[in-house]
């Protein structure tokens, strides 16, 4: 039996247990760096295999690794995240979540259960590959400043206990847009980056009928909210996609009172850390003159948020090629735009070659085919098998022609 | 006429010590517009004990009177007082403090009320002294949209009644806590703004903040009106008239990352003219519904139509400052500037000549200082016996020339 082959059979028995740790952590979600119960049954399956897992790196994260022959001489990491969502799950199912207020409704319970399948089949595999497999199981996914920078930190990216640093890294993300048993690939940029804003507009405020007696807040801040759009239309390479947004203004005042201050909130995503930099300055000069040359002023806070994901080009393109062998050429897709949502996969992918792909969950016969992020997400669960044996199969490629 | 004033003034400090019984009494039981029962009650059977008879349930809670000289049926001036309190709770510390908790008189309506209850009967005392007839009007609502004066003029109280001829002229007073007690103020021409409330919901397509592509953004759309609005006032107004529009609120309900389906702006118009106010309502409306439009959006503009522009006449106006002189002494008796509030006592000067002039409330050594509209707002109660007599003194002379 060819490897690939028994890849897929070791998939398929596997495929019960895969399923049954997916359906555990989904009904017991838990919020992001708040993953200590997910982190204990994580742990405790990597130990029933016989590894030997690293706990609580970052609070809740977790690294394991899998040696072949020679493990010194290259590593390849593959990532999960293990976070849950502030969200009440509306499914009746029998997984539901019983966290009430809880939700894996980005799907890191399939990201998590999936790499633990994955473990299992690489530890059968052992004498099958040379090299070393470094598993991450991060926590923090979903919150600013994401469980990844924090994993980095912990130099989970270095070298350690005599290996070599991972050259390269995967991570999958369920995708409800992608049918089940299909995937999807982009080298180069894929998501954006993603920073916060934060606005205060202050002026003098005061009765309505004296504009001569106050500095009004509201109108500076909506020539500020009108002015920041040019940052993108003029000021950003135009083949760079960036998209600045406000959606949120606080003025209370009322008909005939003018608020001394104003709020507002908004996020800015672009796929270039230099001209990201840029258009921070931009964006703080030009709401800094804007309300200053109407007689305010304004303090500007730009939660920096994670940066722009790069899957590097050559890796991922020859990872298509490994998903073409084991799935069929049909069933891998070449994604066609950049997404501007963001993810703390990012961080990896500014350090080591990365590939991040997708993983289709949608069943539109079986009526799957909610969002991400909402309350009725939830995936055809036949695409946990072909994620297991997916990450598996490209992992051993990938390590092979290190 | 000069022979006059002795007596005015004689009454007045007669009486002094009842108009600050009656002060206080409606001070301490405030009620909000349009629902002024019992001190429309108050006033009446105050009216009816100075042997008077007056007209009640005018506009529901407002009340008529009138007082008659000589020759009734040869003329008639209006005076007028304002009857309703304010929904707040108050703050002063004072014997006579609101007894009914939330609500207050903080615009001095009270003191309008008693003020006028005095000049009814210092004035009911002297019929034998003057020609023509006196109008005496205690409305309700001034506080509110669409106001008491509106209703009060549907009503007819500004037309003929009885063998009274209408009224060519009226006159009203008004608290004024930034002048000192013992002065009056006068204006003549446009005084008080119109004051119209703007509200308008843009109505977009909410998202994710990420994809622009797929929704109408509400929030930029709602900036760019309101940018563009101003320009009503830089462009579109005659620089010569006073016109001002705000916006004070703002409501967008999303997050830094999700644009919302809807944003909410409301705002005041105000200015002195009633074509030029009409114009810029229709401009506005356009310009507000032109660019949501042209943005991909709809927007509802809504006009909360609110009271007139208040025009004091000139020459009535020249006449009660000169006779206010005489009643006070002219180094009390100042100029006022034009005042961007509303008062619906506009509705009467859209109808006949008016005078709506200001008694100084104001006493600093008395720490009394506070603005109308707030919780500590108060008066130097001086000022009762001034009011009295001197909107007594005015309408003697006013009847007479």
């Amino acid at each position: 039996m060819n490897l690939k082959d028994k890849v897929k059979e070791l998939a398929q028995k596997y495929s019960n247990e895969v399923l049954s740790d997916r359906r555990y952590l989904h009904a017991h979600p838990e919020l992001s760096f708040q993953e200590h119960n997910t982190a204990k049954f994580v742990a405790n399956k990597l130990k029933s295999i016989g590894l030997t897992p690293i706990e609580n790196i970052a609070g809740t994260g977790i690294t394991a690794l899998i040696e072949g022959k020679k493990p010194e001489s290259k590593t390849v990491a593959l990532r999960a995240d293990m976070d849950a969502l502030p969200i009440v799950e509306q499914n009746d199912v029998p997984y539901k979540s019983t966290n009430e207020g809880v939700m894996h409704a980005c799907g890191h319970d399939v990201h998590t259960s999936s790499l633990l399948g994955t473990a299992r089949i690489l530890n059968d595999l052992r004498g099958h590959f040379e090299g070393t497999f470094k598993l991450i199981f991060q926590p923090g996914e979903e919150m600013s400043p994401g469980g990844a920078s924090l994993m980095i930190k912990e130099n989970v990216l270095k070298a350690n206990l005599n290996k070599a640093a991972p050259r390269s890294i995967y991570a999958q993300h369920v995708a409800p847009f992608i049918e089940v048993g299909k995937v999807g690939f982009k080298p180069g940029p894929v998501l954006a980056s993603c920073d916060d804003i934060y606005i205060t507009v202050k002026g003098a405020g005061g009765h309505a009928g004296t504009p001569h007696e106050v500095v009004d807040t509201i109108l500076i801040a909506s020539q500020i909210v009108v002015s920041l759009q040019q940052i993108v239309s003029r000021n950003i390479p135009p083949h760079i996609p960036a998209v600045l947004s406000f959606g949120k203004i606080v003025g209370e005042g009322s008909t005939n009172i003018i608020p001394a201050e104003v709020k507002i909130e908004g996020t800015f995503r672009t796929f270039d850390e230099e001209w990201r930099k840029k258009a921070h300055e931009n964006i703080v000069r030009l709401a800094k003159a804007t309300a200053q040359g109407m007689g305010g002023d304004c303090e500007i806070e730009i939660e920096i948020g994670y940066p722009y994901l790069n899957n590097a080009i050559d890796f991922t393109e020859r990872s298509m090629v490994y998903a073409q062998e084991f799935l069929g050429k049909d069933k891998v897709e070449l994604l066609p735009n950049v997404i501007m949502g963001s993810e703390d996969f990012a961080f990896y992918s500014h350090h080591i070659d990365a590939c991040f792909y997708t993983l289709g969950v949608k069943n539109e016969a079986k009526n799957i085919t909610d969002g991400l992020h909402t309350p009725r997400f939830d995936i055809d669960e036949g695409a946990v098998e072909i994620g297991v044996g997916l990450m598996t199969w490209m992992g051993l490629c990938e390590l092979k022609q290190l | 006429m000069e022979e006059l004033k002795p007596r005015v003034k004689e009454l007045a400090k007669k009486y002094a010590e009842d108009i600050l019984t009656d002060r206080r009494h409606i001070h301490a039981n405030p009620e909000l517009s349009f629902e002024e029962y019992k001190t429309a009650e108050y006033v009446a059977n105050r009216l009816k004990s100075f042997g008077l008879t007056p007209q009640e349930k005018v506009a529901n809670t407002g009340l008529t009177v009138l007082i008659e000289g000589k020759n009734p049926e040869s003329k008639t001036v209006a005076l007028r007082a304002d009857m309703d309190a304010l929904p707040i709770t108050e703050a002063n510390d004072v014997p006579y403090k609101s007894t009914n908790e939330g609500v207050m008189h903080a615009c001095g309506h009270d003191v309008h009320t008693s003020s006028l209850l005095g000049t009814a009967r210092i004035l009911s005392e002297m019929t034998d002294s003057f020609e023509g007839t006196l109008k005496l009007i205690f409305q309700p609502g001034e506080e509110k949209i669409p106001g008491g004066a509106s209703l009060m003029i549907k009503d007819g109280v500004l037309k003929a009644l009885k063998h009274t001829p209408a009224p060519k002229s009226i006159i009203g007073q008004h608290v004024m806590p930034f002048l000192p007690v013992g002065t009056i103020g006068f204006r003549e021409g446009l005084y008080m703004a119109s004051a119209d409330e703007i509200y308008i919901t843009v109505k977009g397509k909410g998202g994710h903040g990420a994809m622009p592509e797929k929704i109408i953004d509400p929030v930029l759309i709602s900036s760019h009106i309101m940018v563009a609005l101003q320009q009503i006032i830089s462009r579109n107004c005659d620089p010569k008239m006073p016109s001002v529009l705000s916006f004070g609120k703002v409501e967008a309900k999303g997050a830094t990352n999700i644009i919302p389906d809807v944003v909410k702006i409301a705002g005041t118009f105000r200015t002195y003219d009633e074509a030029w106010r009409a114009e810029a309502h229709k401009r506005m409306k356009k310009m507000g519904e032109g660019i949501a439009e042209a943005m991909g959006a709809t927007c509802d503009f809504d006009i909360h139509v609110g009271y007139p522009h208040l025009k004091n006449h000139p020459a009535l106006t020249q006449r009660m400052r000169q006779a206010a002189e005489t009643y006070m002494g002219k180094e009390n008796v100042v100029n006022l500037d034009l005042w961007m509030a509303a008062e619906d006592f506009a509705y009467y000067s859209q109808e006949v000549d008016a005078c709506f002039y200001r008694l100084g409330t104001r006493n600093e050594a008395k720490g009394i200082v506070s603005s109308v509209h707030t919780p500590t707002f108060d008066i130097d109660e001086d000022a009762l016996e001034i009011g009295a007599g001197l909107m007594s003194w005015l309408a003697l002379n006013e009847l007479k020339g």
